[in-house]
């Protein structure tokens, strides 16, 4: 059959389906090509699971409806707007296609098909992507689960956090010994509600979870996986990987359609009306990069819209338009700028362009507003549309930031407070972008993540060793400075070591050690991100050596330069040569005065496990005076909708002073790493506090290296009654709604300052900072000595 | 990484529980309970219905109040309010203090309001309370007499170290004036015009008694009453007819006038010397027999005459003689003041009255009559520690009474007090009411008189 | 160290001002003389009284403080350092209102509730200050809980060693050792307070021990160190227990007395004020 149709839609998922369903509604000639089921992508989904209808901001424009609810519903909707809309419908394999003249043969399993224009809406479920290790094609690893029913009582390893792996690990789980491997710490991949699911069952002991852990080689009963902690030999019948899909290069590209490059994840280029390099070949959904059943539904109507020849905006031009309100205008013509202007977003498709507009700010600023000041907690990444700002250097003197550029992106790196205060130089149009869009756009877009790291480098050197250089030297040493990153305890170098490397710690924090005369190692010093360490070996040409021991508090990502490239600099940069000397001079005498203070380094050994170092005001205990009537627990709980966040038994003991389980507020908090509402933010006055919009994901409890995290249900405050004066506490209420993270806030609500202090009867319990401990610690020795 | 710190209960999880005290022990509220209910049923409740509800007593009853002592009611009669007077006067009655507590003066005067259980404190023991001793209670007011009443005068009083100097009350020095109460320290004023002649001095030196010289002492006279702290009143027979015998005839050296009624000693004269005219003999005859004994009918002038040999004027001149003699020369004069009666000298002739008249001697029995003084308190004293003017007193006018300065050297309120002997030496203590009584004794209405019955059955418990 | 304990606070200022206040009330009753002498009835006994009923009344409301976890102007501290030294002047305080009368009645009651419940709260002050550093488990030791499960798994040992021997053969003598040795051992807070554990008496053990078979020798040596340390943990478990025992068993006679003076106070001010 050689019938010439107006549109081929290949792929009957939610973008095919919808745009067949434009097309049959505006009685455009069309046929939908599908080799399986009507959204095939919904159909293979498990029964009855729950299909989520993101992004919520996003309005829906299609022929067919679509909201969130079970697949039956939303399978039994599509299948009906089908009959309704009178979809034809061609169940064929589609083979090839090709461009003659100015339309396209398809070749499929029952024939070929002639059609003036192609929409290719095929998704990448049908390729998935391979374990890539040796067994990979074991009968027992498996890359889709049709019923999770069939199995039961078996050991099964679930490969992948995305929703399909997470989905299939929790159907599994109930009637079998499931782990579920993550390549990464976090669940970022998965949609809110799955996370959820998935931190529950984990935490019920349901599915076992390995992190930064990767498949190793898999055998017939065992498969080995690498973990932080080496490899782990796990018992395991069947592996179900579930890494997604790869997209059909091959077949698109035998369709003419072309790539930008050979990385395996890079997509085709499409206009921003979905039209390929091939004229009439128009491709949607998740081969151009969008995963969404409903972005992926809007394309189906946009893109028959087009065809017909109708002008049509995307549908978050309301949202796009909001933001840009402020600016004078029209929003399209301003968004066109915008984006002209920054050329780090330069490579964002379209859509990412959008969604980042969509969640940033557009500022207006008049010349002296200030941007943020030194030391402020915010983390926004800021972008110069127009004018400049200028940022305060540490010796006085104002770099200017031009249009075009961005900061604010050490703190996005880093975690820590701002290092400098940045204000307004001329009249500017600021776009701030919220860390996490940042973050993910660092994660996804390779010129995004390689432009703000050389920028995070550029501004390290010159903020913290080099504020004297020529910025062009710097530039230079940029690209010579290598990455490297050590785990908690590796060592970046020892003492008596010869001195080839000084390092930038980019993130995370170290610990400066000496041997003592006995040999043995004594912790001096702790040095945060954004520091340099072991320059002092490398001020002068001759052969020097390491004075200390560094090593890793935390995980570390560190710029490593050599001695031959930083000798450059200073050469051509006395000022910096003059004070880097003066500063080491201070080292050497700091060196001695502390060299035999064992016990100042232990209670530094002792601060650094417990994270207190970067804590700006953390809760302890003097057990001298603690009598452990929790009256602080009860005091939190109380202030805290019922449950304690300080866990007064628990936690380290130095001497007689213990930290017990409650947040440090760290000055880099792992918990706010991976929270998909961004509900965990940092107060102006450095707080780190957990807000409303959290969803109870659980990934902060999981991040927390200190436990001080819970999930837990709001307990409706009591108040005091008669009987509480004789300790009767009223029985609790039900559980309700979702568990939510919960931890200490500094009960910024009370104006008399933390509950959990001015509760302690016998003064035990205080917040301190750092160096306050030490001197309690310190005043604790004289005494007993 | 976040514990979940719910534990499923195991056996050893209980056994650590169990070595919690707060979970080994009842629950605070429950033990609390208990003690809060012990206390509300034994000392809220019980003392309803006990007959004797001491828990509630602040203390024990005292002795007088013991026969009501289970009776709560019989003082406090309503619930939330102080003990009334009423309660008291059930059973007592007693003036208050002065004249100057009329009830318009109360009201004019609030701080006169006192009741009772202002000064009667009730549960203070056996010993105590009731009668209290201390001299706030007058000084409250009298610290600051005007104060209290400022149509008082009289001088403020804080404690017996500053007690004004003792006022006498003296008979008027003209009779039928008014009594004088005049002060110890008014020389001017101060004399005994008692109209008895008296001298200390000659009494207390060596002197002629009937038996022969005697030295008389304070006691031969002022002797002790019974009560123990009073002196007994002077009596002439008792006292001084012994040396003093109203003879009044040496040829009847035993026949002495009565002592008393100035018309009766002339008609006993008259009756005398009418037997002795009449009767001749009567020289000779047993004295007994002539004398006039006590209710013998006197014989008249017409019976004398009609025995003959004598007449009514020589009788009667024989009678006014001795009167005259009595009164002017041997006997009245003596003591008394005598002066020639203010009768019409006929009717003295017909009716046979005395001539003369004896002006009636006012001994005061009280010398200081607001206060209760006690001579057998001071029994081991000699009687000139205190009277020291009178074995030099001559004068009948001497008042001997001992001035306040002489008691405050052995009296004092406190410490030493200004004129004590020694400086230092601890001196009797003495308060307000070891001399004065707050109330003017009074004696009960008969109406309010009760049997012994009615009294018991009065403070029954019921 | 630095920080002042509840009793010093800022430099003993409850002290000072407590003292000063009954200072002043001490010689103002000196001074004042009564008709009738002093008590609860006079001008001043009853002014005194109403201090004291407030005083007591404060004093009480220290348990509602306590829980009054969002109070912002005081530290519990603070109130706990008044409420001590309160209560000390409160024992001199209420028999100034009393006039030094007492007797046998709910009005001596109430002051003795009074002495009691400040005695008991003394005695408890006190360990909270001596006790307080001597806790194990706050200074990093375990537990009790993870003491018993120590106790336990020690006691598992014990077991496995037995029976290791029984299945060798004769083990009469080795039963011996073990019955010389380990015990059972039952948790409880009395025993903790006035009966521990015994430490081991090495003699008789060691006499056991050398009677033992050649064989069974090192399985007796192993008995021996783990009975030891048995009972070294239970002795640490019971010294914990015992402390912490005392930190908290003196508020079973400080509150139900407190709430037991409550109620012999308002019958004392009725009373008082019923039979005037």
């Amino acid at each position: 059959m050689t019938d010439e149709v107006e549109v081929a839609i290949i792929g009957a998922g939610p973008a095919g389906l919808s745009a067949a369903a434009s097309a049959a509604s505006r009685e455009l000639n069309h046929i939908l090509i599908e080799r399986r089921e009507i959204g095939n992508t919904v159909f293979n989904y498990q029964l009855r699971k729950l299909v989520m209808a993101e992004p919520g901001k996003l309005p829906l424009r299609s022929q067919v409806p679509f909201e969130a609810g079970s697949r039956e519903q939303v399978l039994e909707a599509w299948n009906q707007a089908v009959k309704e809309k009178k979809v034809s419908v061609l169940k064929a394999d589609v083979g090839e296609i090709k461009k003659e003249g100015n339309a396209f043969s398809i070749k499929h399993s029952s024939g070929t098909l002639r059609a003036r224009n192609v929409i290719l809406a095929i998704g990448v479920q049908g390729t998935p992507r391979k374990l890539g290790v040796p067994g990979e094609d074991s009968a027992h690893v498996a890359y889709t689960l049709a019923d999770p029913d069939e199995f039961k009582d078996r050991d099964i390893l679930v490969v992948g956090v995305g929703d399909a792996g997470i989905e299939n690990a929790l159907a599994l789980c109930d009637k079998n010994r499931v782990s579920i491997l993550n390549r990464t710490a976090d669940f970022s991949r998965a949609k809110e509600a799955n996370i959820k699911k998935i931190t529950d069952a984990i935490r019920a002991g349901k599915i076992r979870l390995f992190t930064d852990a990767s498949v190793a080689r898999v055998e017939p009963t065992v498969t080995y996986i690498n973990t932080p902690e080496g490899e782990v030999c796990l018992p395991c019948n069947h592996i179900i990987a579930r890494l997604g899909g790869i997209l059909p290069r091959k077949f698109l590209e035998s369709s003419g359609i072309t790539f930008p490059n050979s990385n395996p994840d890079s997509v085709p280029l499409v206009s921003s009306r979905y039209e390929s390099n091939v004229p009439g070949l128009f491709i949607l959904g998740a081969l151009i990069g969008y995963p969404l059943i409903k972005q992926a539904m809007n394309q189906g109507y946009e893109v028959i819209e087009h065809i017909l020849g109708n002008p049509i905006e995307p549908a978050d031009q309301v949202l796009v338009d909001e933001r840009l309100k402020g600016i004078p205008g029209d929003s399209k013509a301003v968004l066109t700028m915008i984006r002209q202007s920054l050329p780090l977003f330069a490579e964002l498709s379209d859509a990412q362009f959008r969604e980042l507009i969509i969640d940033s700010t557009v500022h207006s600023k008049k010349r002296g507003e200030i941007v943020f000041e030194r030391n402020d907690y915010t983390d926004t990444f800021w972008s110069v549309v127009s004018g400049s700002t200028a940022v305060a250097l540490p010796n006085g003197e104002k770099a200017i930031i031009p249009q075009g550029n961005f900061f604010g992106e050490i703190g996005l790196m880093s975690g820590r407070r701002r290092l400098a205060t940045v204000s307004v130089a001329e009249d500017s149009i600021l776009l701030e972008s919220p860390r996490k869009q940042i973050l993910k756009l660092n994660s996804s877009v390779d010129s995004v993540k390689r432009a703000i790291d050389e920028a995070f480098m550029l501004r390290a050197l010159q903020t913290s060793i080099f504020p004297e250089a020529e910025f062009e030297l710097l530039k230079q040493l940029v690209h010579k400075v290598v990455p490297k990153n050590f785990k908690k305890g590796d060592i970046l170098f020892r003492e008596g070591e010869s001195g080839e490397f000084g390092y930038v710690i980019r993130k995370g924090s170290v610990k400066i050690s000496r041997r003592n005369r006995d040999g043995a190692d004594v912790t001096q010093t702790y040095i945060p991100a954004g520091n340099l360490v072991g320059e002092m070996a490398l001020l002068s040409q001759e052969l020097s050596l390491r004075s200390a021991t560094v090593t890793a508090a935390v995980a570390c990502e560190t710029l490593a330069i050599s001695k031959a490239d930083f000798l450059q600099v200073l050469a051509e940069t006395p000022k910096a040569k003059e004070r880097l000397g003066h500063l080491a001079a201070e080292r050497q005498i700091q060196n001695i005065a502390h060299d035999q203070n064992e016990y100042r380094g232990q209670v530094l050994d002792f601060m650094i496990a417990q994270g207190v170092t970067d804590a700006d005001n953390f809760l302890l205990i003097d057990s001298d005076l603690c009598v452990g009537c929790d009256n602080c627990e009860k005091a939190c709980a109380a202030t805290h909708n019922g449950y304690t966040r300080l866990d007064r038994k628990g936690g380290k003991t130095f001497a007689c002073i213990q930290i017990p389980i409650s947040c440090r507020h760290c000055e880099n908090p792992l918990c706010m790493l991976d929270c998909p509402p961004d509900a965990l933010t940092r107060q102006a006055n450095g707080e780190v506090v957990i807000r409303d919009s959290c969803i109870g994901c659980g990934n902060c409890v999981r991040n927390c290296p200190y436990g001080v995290i819970q999930m837990v249900y709001d307990q409706p405050p009591s108040g005091w009654s008669l009987w509480s004066l004789l300790g009767v506490t009223p029985k609790k209420a039900k559980e309700k709604g979702p568990a939510k993270a919960a931890k200490c806030d500094m009960c910024q609500h009370l104006d008399g300052g933390p509950a959990c202090v001015r509760s302690c009867p016998t003064g035990a319990a205080m917040r301190v900072n750092p160096s306050k401990m030490l001197k309690i610690l310190g005043e604790k020795r004289e005494h007993v000595g | 990484m976040g514990e979940d710190r719910k534990h499923v209960e195991g056996p050893i999880e209980q056994l650590a529980k169990r070595l919690d005290v707060r979970r080994a022990l009842p629950s605070l509220a429950k033990i609390s309970l208990l003690f809060a209910g012990l206390v509300l049923i034994l000392f809220g409740f019980w003392p309803f219905f006990s007959p004797k509800p001491v828990s509630w007593s602040s203390g024990p009853i005292s002795h007088s109040h013991q026969m009501i002592a289970s009776n709560c009611r019989a003082c406090h009669q309503e619930p939330f309010a102080r003990v009334q007077d009423a309660a008291c006067l059930n059973c007592h009655s007693l003036t208050p203090h002065t004249k100057q507590f009329s009830p318009q003066n109360i009201a004019a005067h609030p701080s006169l309001q006192s009741s009772c259980a202002d000064c009667h404190f009730e549960h203070r023991g056996p010993g105590g309370g009731l009668i209290t001793r201390d001299p706030s209670m007058c000084t409250s007011c009298h610290a600051n007499i005007k104060h209290a009443l400022q149509d008082v005068s009289g001088p403020n009083v804080r404690s017996f170290n500053e007690h004004p100097q003792f006022a006498v009350l003296v008979a008027p020095a003209n009779p039928g004036g008014t009594t004088l109460k005049i002060s110890l320290n008014d020389s001017k004023n101060l004399a005994d015009n008692s109209h008895i002649k008296l001298n200390h001095h000659i009494h207390l030196a060596r002197i002629r008694g009937p038996e022969g010289e005697v030295t008389l002492k304070c006691t031969s006279c002022h002797q002790l009453a019974a009560d123990f702290r009073s002196i007994k009143k002077i009596d002439f027979k008792t006292n001084c007819q012994s040396c003093h015998p109203l003879t009044y005839d040496e040829r009847f050296p035993d026949r002495e006038v009565p002592h008393g009624n100035a018309n009766q000693v002339f008609a006993a004269l008259f009756a005398e010397y009418a037997r002795l005219f009449a009767f001749d003999r009567a020289a000779e005859a047993p004295l007994d027999d002539r004398r006039l004994k006590p209710g013998d009918p006197l014989p008249s002038v017409s019976q004398t005459k009609a025995l003959g040999g004598f007449s009514q004027e020589r009788v009667e001149q024989a009678a006014r003689s001795a009167e005259k003699e009595l009164y002017t020369r041997t006997a009245c004069k003596l003591c008394h003041e005598v002066r020639e009666s203010t009768v019409d000298p006929e009717e003295i002739a017909t009716k046979g009255l005395s001539r003369y008249e004896v002006i009636k001697p006012q001994i005061p029995e009280h010398w200081l009559p607001a206060s209760t003084f006690s001579h057998g308190a001071h029994e081991p004293l000699r009687c000139i520690e205190c009277h020291a003017g009178a074995p030099d007193s001559k004068k009948t006018a001497d008042v001997l009474i001992p001035k306040v300065a002489d008691c405050q050297k052995c009296h004092a309120q406190g410490g030493p007090g200004p004129h004590s002997p020694k400086p230092g030496a601890p001196l009797v203590h003495s308060d307000c009411i070891l001399c004065h009584s707050y109330h003017e004794p009074k004696a009960l209405a008969e109406v309010q008189k009760r049997s012994i019955d009615q009294v018991l059955s009065a403070v029954k418990v019921n | 160290m630095s920080e002042d304990t509840f009793f010093s606070y800022k430099n003993y200022r409850w002290l000072w001002l407590n003292t000063i206040a009954v200072t002043l009330m001490i010689a103002i009753y000196l001074i004042d003389r009564p008709l009738g002498g002093p008590s609860g009835g006079t001008i001043l006994g009853l002014t005194y009284g109403v201090i004291g009923a407030l005083g007591i009344l404060y004093l009480t409301w220290f348990g509602i403080r306590k829980r009054s976890y969002h109070a912002q102007q005081t530290t519990l501290k603070g109130c706990l350092s008044a409420h001590v030294w309160l209560g000390l002047a409160l024992l001199i305080i209420v028999p100034l209102h009393a006039g030094f009368q007492f007797g046998w009645n709910v009005h001596s009651l109430a002051f003795v509730l009074m002495t009691l419940v400040i005695l008991s709260g003394l005695w408890g002050a006190r360990h909270y200050q001596l006790l307080a550093p001597t806790i194990r488990s706050h200074r990093g030791g375990a537990q009790p809980l993870k003491l018993l499960e120590q106790i336990e798994s020690i006691g598992q040992d014990i077991e496995a060693k037995v029976k290791e021997v029984e299945a060798r053969g004769d083990s009469a003598s080795f039963n011996q050792l073990v019955a010389e040795v380990d015990f059972d051992y039952k948790p409880s807070i009395w025993k903790s307070l006035f009966d521990r554990t015994p430490e081991l008496e090495s003699e008789n053990a060691s006499k056991l021990l050398a009677g033992l078979q050649p064989a069974q020798q090192e399985a007796g040596l192993a008995l021996i160190s783990l009975a030891d340390k048995k009972r070294d943990v239970a002795r640490e478990l019971e010294a914990d227990v015992a402390t912490l025992t005392k930190l908290r068993v003196w508020l079973y006679l400080h509150v139900p007395l407190t709430i037991a003076l409550l109620i012999a106070l308002l019958i004392h001010i009725l009373s008082v004020f019923y039979y005037r």
